[in-house]
């Protein structure tokens, strides 16, 4: 009976979430049908929120573990801009598709070992991974600003640009790519071992140590893929805008934790949803475009973003009393 | 020696005094202009903003808590104050316009304790939530342009200097602000040494449940370090506003990580119930002091965020390593 009840009280936050999904969606078809509901329009918001969607897939991993990442945006800019670097000195818009590859993988490469020394301060020196993190971002920005010597690198190879701007059957290839990233999420959170693993060390870590669970490679291996997706968002940022700067995108660290914690995932770790995820981040796009189609100042996205969040913690809060009200009756 | 000798050579904020003290040598050695009364003032006034907030930070900090939307408060007041007081009281005086801040300040900041003291919802989350509700309010509501018919009161406060000194080249100024963060920061450390609401805090700190048990009030104590830290920082959004000569709704925000991570240096522990005010503003002397002085060593000044994030990083480990040493001693 338990049991029920917690998967009843876990499920709720996704039904809320829905609720406010389609009542966007309702909105939007009263006020702007003939705008909202258009190829051209969807297809802009696809483009615009995979960036934003794959540093939340990073925040999410890390808040089930019961931590905070704050350097997401840092690592992304640090390895867009290693990237761009190794392009923009080898031929620039000229360059081959062989330096293209290369540059992402440096990329990738770069991303790995941000994910690596968070992982270190955070599991062999113990500090709280807020503090931690709140240090790698300062030093990943800090890097990108050293390489760039604080201006922009502009001008990509066609080959690059086609991450973020290039189509497959009309979808954009980001929308493709976030898809894909949060079915192997999704797959990778509820599916595998190592996934089950990361739910119980983020409810307790001390009860997961003494079942046997190597607490230290979970930390690892959840940082790790972290800094790699990371790096996936930071060369689609570029790649879109055709130009990589380190300050671009500083607010979305603290957005992809609001977005992650909108999707479900619980502040202090163990619980989350790569459904629940989407739902949040195509809810909160939708929330922005539908503004920007009504010609609402566009500060009201944080008004409305920041409202939402306490709104559903707060609703989450008297929920569970009532539940306990309602268990202690049963019991009397 | 003695056992206070041993205590206080032992303690955190001794071994911070004793780092900041070979770095201002290193840096006095590589160019002497560091030692002199004009960049000492000018150290001292940068520290103004970054240490009064860190004062406000680090009392929600021993509470155990965090708190990210102090920035968006101290510009919410900011504008709020420079826009209104500006078109219709433009000649009022400078004290009155500080208290409207702290006002407001302090209004915001019970509006973030009812979530986290009352409904007890996590105040990170809480607080990254209300940053977005304050700045969309703020830049909706009050204006997204900046604004440069601040009242003169205002303009006349970002000339008041305590002391003024012949120097080699021109005038060196220590400005006034320098006395409020002086006055602001031993306030503090009355409040959280010798009051029972500051011994409170500290014991909420260490343990929300056994501070309940002895009778405590924790949500009003919760209450207040929240409240406390709104007012802080409604009263530097309208000296900040001063020292610019105009109020610019952008300022400010994502500055927040700056401060926190000063206030860290300094001691107060994530978890709560530790921290002093004499280590905290050596965090913040520490930071101001390689972020000013980058430009003196002739290091290119991009690399003052990759600095600071070493810095950040060096010292977490250091305390980390000074702490656990200190269990293995017990």
């Amino acid at each position: 009976m338990e049991r029920i009840k917690s998967v009843l009280f876990k499920d709720k936050h996704q039904t809320r979430l829905f609720c406010a999904f389609a009542l966007v969606l309702i909105l939007m078809a009263i006020l702007v049908p003939d705008k909202f509901f258009t190829v051209r329009n969807f297809q802009s918001m696809a483009t615009q929120f995979p960036e934003l969607g794959f540093l939340t897939i990073a925040a999410a991993l890390v808040l089930i573990t019961g931590g905070i990442d704050l350097s997401v945006c840092g690592t992304a800019v640090l390895s867009g801009i290693v990237a761009a670097r190794i392009m923009d000195s080898n031929g620039s818009s000229e360059a081959g598709l062989g330096v293209v590859v290369g540059a992402v993988a440096a990329a990738l490469l770069v991303g790995l070992c941000c994910g690596v020394l968070n992982a270190i301060l955070v599991a062999r020196f113990g500090i709280a991974p807020m503090l931690a993190t709140l240090g790698t971002y300062n030093l990943y920005v800090g890097l990108g600003i050293v390489i760039t010597e604080g201006s922009a690198i502009s001008k990509f190879p066609e080959t690059f640009l086609a991450i973020g701007n290039g189509k497959v059957l009309g979808i954009p290839v980001p929308a493709l790519l976030f898809v894909l990233a949060i079915a192997i999420l999704g797959w990778f959170l509820s599916r595998t071992k190592l996934g089950y693993k990361l739910f119980v060390f983020g409810t307790n870590s001390t009860a997961s140590y003494y079942s046997g669970i190597h607490n230290t490679k979970v930390l690892f291996t959840t940082y790790v893929v972290g800094g790699i997706v990371c790096s996936l968002a930071g060369l689609i940022m570029f790649s879109r805008t055709n130009s990589a700067k380190a300050d671009f995108g500083s607010s979305y660290g603290l957005q992809a934790l609001l977005v992650a914690l909108l999707g479900g995932v619980g502040a202090s770790g163990g619980s989350g949803k790569a459904s629940g995820l989407l739902l949040s981040i195509i809810t909160l796009q939708f929330i922005s475009s539908g503004f920007n189609l009504l010609h609402v100042s566009s500060f009201m996205k944080d008004l409305i973003w920041g409202a939402l969040l306490v709104l559903i913690m707060v609703l989450n809060v008297v929920d569970f009393k009532k539940l306990r009200r309602k268990t202690k009756k049963a019991a009397a | 020696m003695n056992s206070t000798m041993k205590k206080i050579v032992k303690s955190n904020e001794f071994f911070m005094f004793a780092i900041i003290l070979v770095m201002f040598c290193i840096f006095g050695i590589i160019n002497p202009a560091f030692f002199s009364v004009a960049n000492l003032f000018d150290l001292s006034r940068s520290m103004v903003e970054t240490g009064i907030l860190a004062l406000g930070v680090q009392v929600v900090m021993i509470s155990g808590g965090i708190d990210l939307s102090f920035m968006a408060i101290a510009v919410f007041a900011m504008h709020t104050v420079s826009k209104y007081m500006g078109m219709y009281w433009n000649d009022a005086p400078f004290i009155l316009l500080v208290l409207m801040g702290a006002v407001i300040g302090l209004v915001l900041g019970l509006f973030n304790s009812l979530f986290i003291a009352k409904f007890k919802l996590p105040p990170f989350i809480v607080t990254l939530g209300t940053t977005n509700i304050f700045k969309g309010l703020c830049l909706v509501f009050i204006g997204s342009r900046q604004i440069n018919n601040i009242p003169a009161s205002m303009i006349d406060f970002s000339k008041t200097n305590l002391i003024s000194v012949q120097a080699e080249q021109g005038m060196a100024n220590l400005h006034i602000g320098v006395l409020i963060l002086v006055v602001l920061a031993l306030l503090t450390s009355y409040m959280l040494n010798k009051t029972r609401l500051g011994r409170s805090i500290y014991c909420v700190g260490g343990s929300e449940a056994s501070a309940q048990r002895v009778g405590l009030n924790t949500v009003a104590i919760l209450a207040f370090c929240y409240a406390f830290l709104g007012a802080i920082a409604g009263m530097t959004g309208v000296m900040h506003a001063s020292f610019q000569r105009m109020s610019n709704p952008f300022d400010m925000i994502g500055g927040e990580l700056t401060v926190i991570a000063a206030v860290t240096i300094g001691g107060p522990r994530v978890g709560g119930g530790y921290g002093s005010t004499a280590g905290t503003m050596l965090g913040v002397l520490l930071l101001t002091m390689i972020n000013n002085s980058l430009v003196m060593l002739k290091i290119p000044t991009f690399w003052q965020l990759a600095v600071t994030g070493m810095i950040i990083i060096l010292g977490t480990i250091m305390q980390i390593y000074r702490y656990k040493r200190s269990l293995k001693n017990a």
